[in-house]
């Protein structure tokens, strides 16, 4: 039966892939003076040498945790939307302590570092949790409200007291190179850290599927009213979920941060948050999903800036194409309706 | 013009098989309605109504078979075209969106449009206002549906699917979830629709009710017709056994009187915006059936949810073996032995999404656990040989509960509560959708239940089902218990509806 359904979900996955590409070339086509060179480099540019590939793939691992935080959140039946500000927050504070961890070993450095990240993700998440719980405010206004907010918070003392004074934009200093993630594939900004990323979803997969804490977030997050009448603890559920979202976003930046920029970088991390909602659409809430759909939108952008290099296109075509995507994934019986299932009929 | 009257509706030689799990939940069924007559469907449980309906309003598609409206071969696809050949239906679980009022559900399928965008509910409402003048329906089209009773529920869908201007109008089970008067009043409207010129399909798995009402009877079972009647009229008894076979009817009255004190309900009071419950008191003894009569507005469901642990009472004191619960959050109480059959056994009881072995293990799923994780093996297996023990038709334990029957998904809520042995069963209309052969199942494991020590407190619109299970019987008016019976063979239903409507001094079903 699992099988069945992942079929299912790979048609509406390959649907979804040829509309972008589709939707990518008939945007290149309209904008354009040499439309074919151009639009042979978005489709094929990112596959083309191993330094494009390179980037392709270390670009999705921001995207596969803020992906699977999504998921994480969704699952339980609440809505993070602050995962921008959770996880520019959270990059932030991890970079300030990796810049006084100079001479640790590594093997103790990284994961402490990534620790911090996580834990100020989780409670800059949990917070909206807690008002939820205590105030009954909406999560979704809350999270999104208080990320913004993060986000000018990271932003001044990055301007101000941890600027590096030699830096052209504002940025902080370089994190010492024995904290960095190995480069796999130099030149390219592929690391070591897309091995972190894909051991981190296949946990949160097993997490969800098989697990007591799992289960009490499927069933909250499917129906909350059964799962207080079953005698789970809604209140705290919501909490650990929103805790462990943020977390996952807090470890999409520091991840990005130690293995490609070497420092904080003012809004480096633009759209990974909302992106990371879209990819945990696309993939419809399966974690391991989640790193194909990641794929996809890290596919586009590099393609867009492939041919913008290589031809007169701007890099915004992937910024549209991935907005024609989002559209589509929330109409999504829209895709099941063309791929031949019936819509979802009302009441039973 | 000819003597012989039009079939509106036939349905011939349908077949169906969900894919999903491979369930042949039709095979061969005809159907054959007459225009302008009330035609009662009758199965068991799974028999394959509700099946049979949705096809006809689009909802399902048949593998094989073919449907004639008004004598004309046709191809329902949909909604909307079971709606253009006038085909509309009340489903079993009343679908209606909690936070809209009546007028906004009634017209959400079809909303009237001024200049092509305005939604222009005045117009609507005049429509509605005089449907009701015709058929004798009334509601108040401006409270939420939330604010509903079921009865009150049920109007609101009968009025939708009138101003939807459905000619065939279709109710799956719509007897389950009323009581006795409500019941009564039902089947008078459709009488009434009837007269009108409307053509009934009504689902039931009661006998009874099909007799005292029906032009015509179809009998399903296990996805055929078994039984059509054409003008000879079946007894009670030939249809019972035309459903199931055999059923036994059992009565027992052997009044408990000397167990201890299991639970004290202390003057407890629930205050509202608009009316107050209680003070109530009462006890329940170990391996005692207490009863709680009332209508839905008398309170009884609120005071039951208190117990229970999902609302909190404004006053009072709930004394359970000696501890005090008042405060106990729901799972603290399910830990201490608290069981609970809600009301809502859709909305509450179930997690429809999820699979029918999650939703059987929610109240224990921790022993299945080590070190956190789940086994699933052993999930499973228990939740099979739940299936199998308690027949709740299913093909996987991992299908979706809301693939299974009406039925099967109350079953499936009964066995949970039933299985995790509490010392305190609290049932709101236990047996509310479940055919005869089923609710007896049902009484028998709470008199087992009962034998091994347990008490249970129910709570039914089913009078006979009081009378036939309870030892004692508190009757609930306007939020208070006005009587108490012990429950010997000198009480009769009448008895108990006249104690019901003691506070209720005008009606108070507009
Ligand atoms: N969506 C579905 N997917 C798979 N199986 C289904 C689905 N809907 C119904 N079934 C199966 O088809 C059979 C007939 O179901 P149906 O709902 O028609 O029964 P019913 O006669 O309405 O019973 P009840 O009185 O319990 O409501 C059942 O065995 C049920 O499990
Ligand atoms: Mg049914």
């Amino acid at each position: 039966m699992f099988m069945k359904v992942n079929r299912r979900w790979l048609k509406v996955f390959l649907f979804t892939l040829v509309v972008a590409f589709i939707c990518g070339s008939v945007i290149i086509l309209t904008t354009s003076k040499n439309p074919l060179t151009a639009i042979r480099w978005f489709c094929l540019g990112p596959v083309s040498n191993t330094y494009f590939l390179g980037n392709m793939l270390s670009g999705s691992i921001p995207l596969v945790l803020t992906g699977l935080a999504a998921v994480i959140a969704f699952s339980a039946g609440t809505f993070n939307l602050g995962l921008e500000g959770q996880l520019y927050f959270a990059t932030f504070c991890a970079t300030i302590v990796a810049l006084h961890l100079e001479g640790l070993v590594r093997s103790f450095s990284i994961p402490l570092i990534l620790f911090v990240a996580f834990i100020v993700g989780g409670l800059a998440a949990a917070f909206s949790g807690v008002l939820k719980i205590l105030f009954r405010v909406d999560e979704l206004l809350s999270s999104f409200l208080i990320g913004q907010a993060l986000i000018y918070i990271a932003d001044y003392f990055l301007n101000g007291p941890f600027r590096d004074p030699f830096a052209g934009l504002s940025a902080s200093k370089y994190i010492s190179g024995s904290m960095m993630f190995s480069k796999i594939l130099p030149p390219s900004d592929l690391h070591s850290g897309v091995f972190v990323a894909i051991a981190i979803s296949v946990v949160v997969y097993f997490v969800l599927r098989f697990s007591n804490l799992g289960y009490q977030i499927k069933v909250t997050g499917s129906n909350h009213d059964f799962a207080h009448y079953g005698g789970i603890k809604v209140h705290w559920v919501w909490l650990v979920a929103l805790f462990l979202s943020g977390g996952m976003a807090g470890l999409g930046g520091t991840i990005d941060v130690l293995g490609v920029h070497g420092r904080m970088m003012k809004g480096f991390s633009f759209g990974y948050g909302f992106n990371g909602i879209a990819v945990a659409l696309i993939a419809r809430n399966n974690p391991i999903s989640v790193i194909p759909s990641a794929l996809l939108f890290s596919y586009l952008e590099v393609g867009a800036q492939v041919s913008s290099i290589m031809a007169d296109v701007t890099p915004e075509v992937s910024k549209i194409v991935q907005a024609t995507i989002f559209y589509l994934i929330t109409a999504e019986s829209l895709a099941d309706f063309l791929i031949g299932k019936k819509v979802a009929a009302h009441g039973r | 013009m000819a003597t012989k009257v039009e079939n509106c509706v036939e349905m011939k030689e349908i077949y169906k098989t969900f894919l999903l799990n491979q369930t042949k939940a039709l095979k061969g069924a005809n159907l054959c309605v007459k225009k302008g007559a009330i035609h009662t469907l009758l199965g068991e449980n799974g028999a394959g109504k509700t099946t049979l309906m949705r096809i006809l309003c689009g909802l399902e598609k048949m593998d094989s078979g073919r449907i004639f409206v008004n004598g004309r071969h046709v191809i329902i696809r949909n909604q909307h075209d079971a709606l253009n050949h006038g085909i509309a239906m009340v489903h079993q679980n009343l679908s209606l969106i909690e936070d809209f009022t009546a007028l906004e559900n009634i017209v959400l399928q079809r909303t009237p449009l001024k200049f092509g965008v305005f939604v222009d509910l005045d117009q609507a409402r005049k429509k509605i206002e005089r449907l009701m003048e015709n058929s004798g329906i009334f509601v108040d089209l401006d409270r939420k549906v939330a604010g509903l009773s079921v009865a009150e529920r049920q109007k609101v869908e009968i009025l939708r699917v009138l101003y939807l201007e459905a000619e065939i109008l279709i109710f799956d089970e719509p007897t389950s979830y009323l009581n006795e008067i409500e019941s009564d009043q039902f089947l008078r409207t459709i009488r009434k629709l009837r007269d009108s010129g409307k053509t009934v399909i009504f689902i039931t798995h009661n006998a009874q009710d099909a007799l005292s009402v029906s032009d015509q009877i179809t009998v399903l079972r296990n996805g055929t017709t078994v039984y059509s009647s054409e003008d000879n009229n079946p007894s009670l008894a030939e249809l019972t056994k035309m459903m199931a076979g055999e059923t036994q009817i059992f009565r027992r009255q052997n009044v408990h009187e000397s167990g201890k004190n299991l639970i004290s309900i202390e003057n407890v009071v629930l205050r509202e915006k608009k009316r107050v419950i209680g003070p109530v008191s009462f006890q329940i003894r170990e391996g005692e059936i207490l009863g709680i009569a009332g209508f839905d507005s008398s309170g009884a469901v609120e005071l039951m949810e208190i117990l229970a642990g999902t609302r909190r009472p404004s006053d009072g004191k709930i004394i359970f073996l000696k501890k005090d619960i008042t405060f106990q959050s729901i799972s603290e109480r399910r830990k201490i032995g608290i069981g609970y059959i809600p009301q809502k056994k859709i909305q509450v009881g179930l997690s429809t999404k999820l699979s029918v072995a999650y939703n059987l293990i929610v109240n224990n799923y921790k022993k299945f656990s080590r070190a956190g994780w789940l086994n699933h093996r052993k999930i499973e297996e228990w939740s099979n040989q739940l299936a199998r023990e308690y027949e709740i038709k299913i093909s996987s334990v991992w299908q979706p509960a809301d693939t299974l029957s009406g039925g099967n998904m109350h079953r499936v809520v009964i066995v949970r509560e039933l299985k995790s042995k509490p010392k305190l069963l609290i049932a709101c209309n236990p047996t509310a959708g479940l055919d005869m052969k089923s609710t007896d199942f049902v009484h028998r494991s709470f008199l087992e239940l009962c034998n091994q020590g347990s008490s249970i407190l129910i709570y039914s619109n089913d009078l006979d089902e009081i009378l036939k299970i309870c030892d004692r019987i508190l009757v609930m008016s306007k939020g208070r218990l006005v009587r108490e019976f012990k429950n010997t063979y000198t009480l009769t239903k009448d008895r108990l509806i006249e104690a019901m409507l003691v506070h209720e001094s005008k009606p108070a079903l507009a």
